[in-house]
């Protein structure tokens, strides 16, 4: 199965996160913001840019002109790349903010935490998902993110390896340890992070399932489900935002899904991922800009 | 104590069992084959998972980490093996 490579894969040299770098040390944010955004104008000029938020835009702003569809591409490249930059200035300086304001949020997670299997966190390519997860970490506990690791992606290059090293990476592309490794973390009653959103073209639980999001289907990976299955782990999904330029947990629900359940027929899991998918659209309606998913996920 | 056939055999009944693959005997696994990847069994990551579960519940020899399943996960004959050592050094 051909995958669609990852808008940072693609967008952003080593030598335009250099620059950045070069401001954040310096501690001009501001300037930094500035430049970010007419980095981004410039990229939201280019057609083939904006072809890759296209499907989304079209979903997501079904009645736009052909300029208010340019202004919303901005707007959500824009939003990407204060991410972006907040995920650098957290790898440089060591800093991760994060502003847990609700207290629905805490007793989630205090309830998930006395599951002697472990908590996994099922989240997406939403908002600033990366330094929210580094924040659960106020949890108390180490964080993993089992992730596919792409040396092309510079942007996180800060995150990852910078200072404070906010949570351990399993790479989903080794078949045989990377679900072991999250499972032995689960049994340290660790967190493991998991991406519900994207199918990275693994055999990894057959092929995903269908869910219905945004007036059509999309196909989503079941892995989390399973997991939590074969475990009994608690699954917690959640999302985090960027909002005002905080990052904060936007919702953080709990998905009962039963031990035991016969993984070989990946469909036992559709009613969980649809539980998922319509979550996603609940954030997608409130924060229209924070949607990174820079491809065409109705055409898989 | 088992021999290394012995011990072959009753790891692909469990594999079977303990995995839940369906149409497939203990005559169509190949000792040698590969558990993982794009040829012979073509199990995923979710099945390591599993499969920890079912080397320690009916061989008693746990694998602790990732590390130690990619050494031991590489073909029912080298799976035996390692449950061999393991049970030599207990």
């Amino acid at each position: 199965m051909q995958t669609k490579r990852p808008i940072t894969a693609v967008l952003g040299s080593r030598l335009q996160y250099g620059f950045f770098e070069v401001l954040v040390r310096c501690r001009v944010l501001f300037a930094a913001r500035i430049v970010l955004a007419f980095v981004v104008l410039y990229y939201a000029m280019l057609p083939h840019v904006r072809q890759r938020c296209a499907a989304y835009i079209d979903r997501r702003f079904p009645r736009a002109g052909a300029w208010s569809r340019f202004v919303h591409a901005y707007r959500l490249y824009l939003n990407f790349g204060q991410v972006l930059l907040d995920r650098m200035i957290a790898g440089v300086t060591g800093r991760f903010p994060f502003c847990e304001t609700d207290q629905h949020v805490r007793q989630r997670f205090a309830e998930a935490g006395a599951n002697p299997h472990g908590c996994i966190v099922l989240t997406a390519h939403i908002g600033a998902w990366q330094v929210g997860i580094a924040g659960l970490e106020q949890f108390d506990r180490p964080v993993n993110v089992v992730q596919l690791h792409n040396p092309e992606d510079q942007g996180k290059h800060y995150f990852q390896h910078g200072r404070g090293r906010p949570f351990k990476i399993i790479d989903s592309a080794d078949p045989v340890g990377s679900m072991v490794e999250a499972a032995a973390a689960l049994r340290r009653r660790e967190v493991v992070c998991l991406m519900g959103d994207r199918l990275h073209g693994t055999r990894q639980a057959g092929q995903g399932v269908e869910v219905a999001f945004m007036g059509g289907s999309i196909r989503v990976p079941a892995s989390a489900y399973a997991l939590a299955s074969i475990t009994g782990a608690e699954l917690l999904m959640l999302f985090t935002v960027r909002e005002k330029g905080v990052t904060r947990v936007f919702m953080a629900e709990r998905l009962a899904v039963p031990a035991g359940l016969p993984r070989r027929d990946v469909s036992v899991f559709q009613p969980y991922a649809q539980q998922f998918a319509a979550a996603m659209e609940t954030v997608v309606e409130r924060h229209p800009y924070q949607f990174f998913n820079f491809y065409d996920m109705w055409s898989q | 104590m088992m021999t290394k056939n012995e011990m072959e055999s009753a790891l692909k009944v469990a594999i079977i069992d303990g995995l839940r693959l369906e149409d497939v005997t203990v005559e169509d696994i190949d000792s040698s084959a590969p558990l993982f990847g794009d040829s012979g069994l073509m199990l995923d990551s979710l099945d390591a998972v599993e499969l920890v579960v079912v080397v320690e519940k009916h061989f008693g020899v746990a694998i602790a980490d990732a590390e130690e399943a990619r050494k031991a996960f590489t073909s029912v004959s080298g799976l035996a093996d390692f449950i061999c050592a393991r049970k030599a050094q207990a």
